[in-house]
């Protein structure tokens, strides 16, 4: 059969590369961004974590906002995690496929560096004079909209003395009975707790809490339980391990009381996710609208009471029972450690390769 | 991995709109040469589309600076090559990768051999549902089994609560959260590949063949080591190479079994990307993972050539 | 089934009184009622075979597909377990014995060449499975492959072989390790027609030269007849005739057999009365549309029915005296073949149709509708038991079969 390679290789290449133009004109035309349809009303979207996250987060914050706005719909796009939102936003830097974007303040100033974000306009988010100053993150770009903090669990059916401080961590009954997710953002907060705790400026050297993690390395069962440390704590699979806050306060109430979060006493590092304003969002207006909503006394109360995240409203106040067992609780006020999550931006891939090579791989 | 996916979605949503326009008749004469290269077209778009342009997109990461924080400097250097490359660490995670590929391949050959062989040569009636028993277990997600094992295997597990009830251990054995675990996980989860891919290649074996040489005083072992074992092995070197890719690319069971320990590439590929956001780096082992599966392919070509040519070849009787 | 005292199969007795059969004990293979039934499926594939094969004998084991003749054949080599029944090779039961214990050579319909091997090593497995030192394998190998005239072929790949010669490694590959029987599983079947008649002299001079004691299965009469020193005709896993092929052909024990080996007009008739025709037993008896015949062989009691035998070939056509044969015939189809030509003709008015083959030449050929008279030498009718065996006994020359085996046609192609 007379086939010609070449001719049949330039046409294949002519046809995909017409093909590949039109698929991305068509996949930037596609989803997200803004659109108003016939009616007037405005769908803005939202990229906001999965999950009970998601579940909580609609009812006590989304639909009340649509309730007071008909005009504006807010559509939950779920993603994973932070890394997600970056890869997405920056394969649509043009035409970005959401209005509104979560982002774990350790990753947003590269997302605000590189004008994946938007600053907002003070005047159409007054709320961002209310903010705790924990959430006032930088200038001008998104501010925090949930306020949780490294906590330790512990399965309360297995051990019968809680721990209280993160020093029981090294406590010998706890051997091998450990689960330490930390080759991520709850390591990273470790290291500053611990730091703290051994009287280090973690800006200055952290060499002391790498090497107190390495003495806690051989009584550690796992790195990254699986599913997740909740699970695993209500399991018994371990009995100790380090995770975050809020969603421990969730497991603490679905198991029963089989998991519990400790605070511990020396005080503990805040995670912070903010919420942003995604770069030429057509509908910039209404998702500025929906932030300011989401900051505002009444909706940080309400999601916080549901999902015990310390508000970042300062005159949102959590019922007094769930307020203790967040970071917001004033024994936690006192002894929160800082942290200035722009800097730890560009300490933080180096940290956790540290703690990946030094801690867990060695 | 993420990285990857806005490449891979475009691909697939056009890959169906290219069958008209590749249909459409051309003028002039319609030869069977164009016929033919119309057939192949929109394979071919499809296949650049989700296959060929993700990858020159990753290709081209690795030639970007990641900046700290995450941020992308988009040039043109092999610094990234090198930072890896001088790095003992992503040493390491090769190496991990091709040890856990070894023992995973051998202990699933070594386990899927019989079952393949009985399943080969068996005449009886059930052979079919036999054979559909044991590869059921790719209807359930390796995730699905994965779990599975960790409740057999963890300090919690089926495994070691009996030997602690028995009496033979006091602790737990540490089967989970490590590469034992890993090894024996996987293991199962690519012993019905294994099994599917040497049943079909076993079709050299003929029982008539082992009968000759029972006739001319082979007992049973001999004619295993003779005349089975030679015959089958191109079966066994292709399940293998299965088996050793798809384990080299394992990416599920090492992460959710091997207790954040076992650091192999796919896991640290996804935590280069999705942890680290360091994608250039990403980019880098994933071409070095490239480079190991080309690697792989010429050592299994070189094998199955030396198979075809010294063991089922000119293997004599005074040689 | 069996004679008791000496394990003779009966059914040699019932064709073959005057051939030269060794005596039974004298028997280097001997099977004893040998039965294999297979589970789930119905009746047995081997019901009950007993012969016996002298030592450096050649028995052709012959039937049609389907018959038992290789289940038979695979478990003298020990590849497949008899249900019941045994087999003995020097007296000694080998029953028992697993295949690669036997010491007998097999070769396969299929030949069942190590695709692994070259020639040389198919024909040195043997020898190396039984530890002969090196110098020796190479020699006998040598032999071996001398004796099936492929010495210069030892280092070819057995895919590179045609099929002449892969039957020819096959049987080195047997023979090399001198079996003490070598069994053969239709070993010309894959072979075209030219090259089987070669590889059958092959095979006879092979046996002959080295004594061995064959055994070998085969579907196609001339092959048996031709190169067994004993044939025994299988049929739905029983032994219907053991003898030497002209008993077999001559002194077909069974209408099946009677069929099977050669072309047969089977004519239906009833004993008149018994007669004698020379040394041997005979008897008259009436064929309706032909009268009154002699036909040899044991007759049963007049006014039995029985059924005659008459080989195509022995019968003469004579277009000049359509009156003076032994009846009168008109011709319905003639067919040359080059060698011979083949009529059919009816007898009488309304008699038998019968099968005529006459050499090419040696007559004027006859047209259709050709008057002739029909006449056939003294002792070319014999009488064949018309029932079919049953059950075990062997001596069924009594002849006398069911109504239903009386053939109304009278003939058989």
């Amino acid at each position: 059969m007379p086939l010609r390679p070449r001719a049949l290789a330039v046409s294949a290449g002519l046809l995909s590369g017409a093909l590949l133009l039109t698929s991305c004109a068509g996949s930037a035309t596609a989803p997200g961004g803004g659109a108003a349809d016939g009616s007037g009303r405005q769908t803005v979207t939202f990229m906001g974590f999965f999950g009970t996250f998601q579940d909580s987060f609609t009812k006590t914050v989304i639909e009340p906002f649509e309730d007071a706005n008909p005009d504006i719909e807010i559509e939950y796009v779920p993603i994973q995690n932070s890394a997600e939102v970056l890869a997405k936003l920056r394969a649509s830097k043009e035409r970005p496929v959401a209005d509104i974007a979560l982002m774990d303040s350790s990753v947003a100033p590269t997302a605000n560096e590189e004008g994946l974000f938007a600053e907002l306009d003070p005047a159409l988010v007054p709320n961002l004079e209310e903010l705790v100053d924990a959430a006032r993150l930088q200038d001008g770009y998104g501010p925090g909209l949930t306020l949780d903090s490294l906590s330790i669990l512990y399965n309360s059916d297995r051990v019968a003395e809680a721990p209280t401080s993160w020093d029981d961590l090294w406590d010998e009954r706890f051997e091998g009975r450990l689960a330490m997710p930390i080759a991520d953002t709850r390591g990273v907060a470790l290291l500053i707790a611990l730091s703290d705790i051994l009287g280090v400026d973690h800006q200055e050297d952290i060499d002391p809490a790498i090497e107190r993690l390495r003495e806690l390395a051989p009584g550690v069962q796992t790195w990254q339980p699986s599913p997740d440390v909740y699970t695993s704590v209500q399991s018994g699979e371990v009995d100790v391990a380090v995770g975050w806050n809020a969603r421990g306060q969730f497991y603490q109430d679905s198991s029963d009381g089989t998991v519990v979060p400790v605070l511990p006493e020396e005080g503990t590092v805040q995670q912070i996710n903010s919420i942003n304003l995604v770069n030429n969002s057509p509908a910039a207006d209404a998702a500025q609208k929906f932030i300011d909503y989401a900051i505002s006394a009444e909706a940080q109360k309400a999601f916080g009471d549901d999902a015990y995240y310390a508000p970042v409203n300062e005159n949102a106040e959590l019922d007094p029972e769930v307020a203790e067992r967040t970071t917001a609780s004033e024994a936690q006020q006192d002894k929160q450690i800082a942290v200035d999550w722009s800097w730890l931006t560009t300490r933080y891939t180096a940290w956790v390769d540290r703690i990946k090579r030094e801690v867990i791989g060695d | 991995m993420s990285a990857a996916a806005p490449g891979t979605e475009t691909g697939s949503d056009t890959g169906s709109t290219t069958a008209p326009g590749a249909e459409r008749p051309a003028p002039g004469r319609w030869t069977p040469g164009r016929t033919a290269a119309a057939l192949l077209l929109p394979g071919l778009v499809a296949l650049l589309l989700t296959y060929a342009m993700p990858l020159v997109w990753v290709a081209r990461m690795a030639f970007n600076e990641p900046l700290p924080g995450g941020a992308i400097r988009q040039t043109l250097t092999l610094g990234t090559f090198a930072d890896v490359l001088t790095d003992g660490h992503y040493w390491r995670v090769i190496w991990q990768t091709v040890e856990l590929g070894a023992l995973v391949t051998v202990f699933t050959l070594l386990l899927s051999y019989p079952l393949a062989l009985f399943l080969a040569r068996t005449t009886t009636r059930w052979r079919g549902l036999l054979i559909a028993l044991a590869v059921t277990p790719l209807l359930i997600s390796s995730v699905a089994r994965t779990f599975g094992w960790m409740a057999i295997l963890g300090n919690q597990g089926v495994v070691n609560k009996t030997l602690q009830s028995v009496g033979i251990i006091d602790t737990p054995l540490q089967l989970a959260n490590n590469l034992t675990g890993v090894v024996i996980a996987s293991t199962e989860i690519y012993m019905p590949f294994a099994i599917l891919v040497m049943i079909s290649g076993f079709g050299r074996l003929d029982p008539e063949l082992e009968r000759a040489a029972a006739s001319l005083g082979a007992g049973r072992l001999a004619v295993l080591r003779r005349v089975v074992l030679p015959l089958t092995l191109p079966g066994v070197l292709t399940a293998g190479l299965l088996v050793f890719v798809l384990s080299l690319s394992g990416y599920v069971t090492p992460r959710l079994i091997g207790g954040g320990r076992v650091f192999v590439l796919a896991t640290e590929i996804y935590d280069e990307a999705i942890t680290a956001l360091n994608w250039p780096v990403a980019a880098v082992l994933s071409m070095l993972l490239l480079v190991l599966f080309g690697l792989v392919i010429v050592v299994y070509t070189r094998l199955q050539r030396f198979v075809e040519r010294r063991i089922l070849g000119e293997r004599g009787a005074a040689s | 089934m069996t004679d008791p005292t000496t394990g003779v199969p009966s059914p040699t007795a019932a064709g073959a009184g005057a051939a030269g059969a060794p005596a039974a004990d004298e028997g280097h293979l001997v099977l004893r009622d040998l039965v294999k039934t297979y589970p789930g499926r119905h009746g047995a594939a081997v019901r009950g075979v007993s012969l016996s094969v002298p030592r450096g004998a050649m028995l052709a084991v012959l039937g049609p597909s389907g018959c038992g003749k290789s289940t038979t054949l695979r478990m003298i080599a020990g590849l497949v377990a008899p249900s019941a029944g045994s087999v003995l090779v020097d007296g000694k039961d080998v029953t028992g014995t697993p295949a690669h214990h036997r010491d007998m050579g097999v070769v396969f319909q299929s030949y069942a060449l190590f695709p692994h091997m070259d020639v040389a090593g198919n024909v040195a497995f043997g020898l190396e499975m039984r530890k002969v030192p090196r110098p020796e394998r190479e020699r006998r190998v040598t032999e071996a492959l001398e004796l099936v005239r492929l010495d210069h072929l030892a280092r070819r790949r057995v895919s590179q072989l045609s099929g002449g010669q892969q039957q020819r490694v096959a049987l080195a590959r047997a023979l090399v390790v001198r079996p003490t029987v070598l069994l053969l599983d239709e070993p010309l079947s894959n072979l075209d027609a030219q090259l089987r008649t070669t590889m059958r002299e092959e095979i006879r001079r092979i046996q002959q030269e080295t004594g061995i004691t064959t055994v070998f299965v085969t579907h196609d009469q001339h092959e048996a007849l031709s190169m067994a020193d004993r044939v025994a005709v299988l049929h739905e896993g029983r032994l219907e005739q053991l003898g030497t092929p002209q008993e077999i052909y001559e002194r077909p024990a069974s209408r099946f057999t009677a069929e099977f080996v050669g072309r047969a007009n089977l004519l239906p008739a009833t004993v008149v009365a018994a007669a004698s025709a020379g040394e041997a037993a005979a008897a008259e008896v009436e064929v309706p549309g032909i009268g009154r015949i002699t036909a040899q062989g044991a007759s049963p009691a007049p006014g039995e029915p029985v059924t005659v035998l008459l080989r195509p070939h022995r019968v003469v056509l004579d277009a000049h005296d359509p009156d003076g044969g032994i009846a009168r015939g008109t011709v319905l189809t003639a067919g040359y073949t080059g060698e011979t030509v083949a009529y059919r003709v009816r007898v009488g008015g309304s008699g038998p149709e019968l099968d005529v083959e006459l050499p090419s030449g040696s007559h004027r050929p006859s047209a259709p509708g050709a008057e002739v008279g029909v006449s056939w030498q003294q002792g070319a009718a014999r009488l064949v038991p018309a029932a079919p065996r049953s059950g075990g006994d062997a001596e069924a020359a009594d002849g006398g079969g069911p109504a239903g085996d009386r053939d109304p046609r009278g003939g058989a192609a």
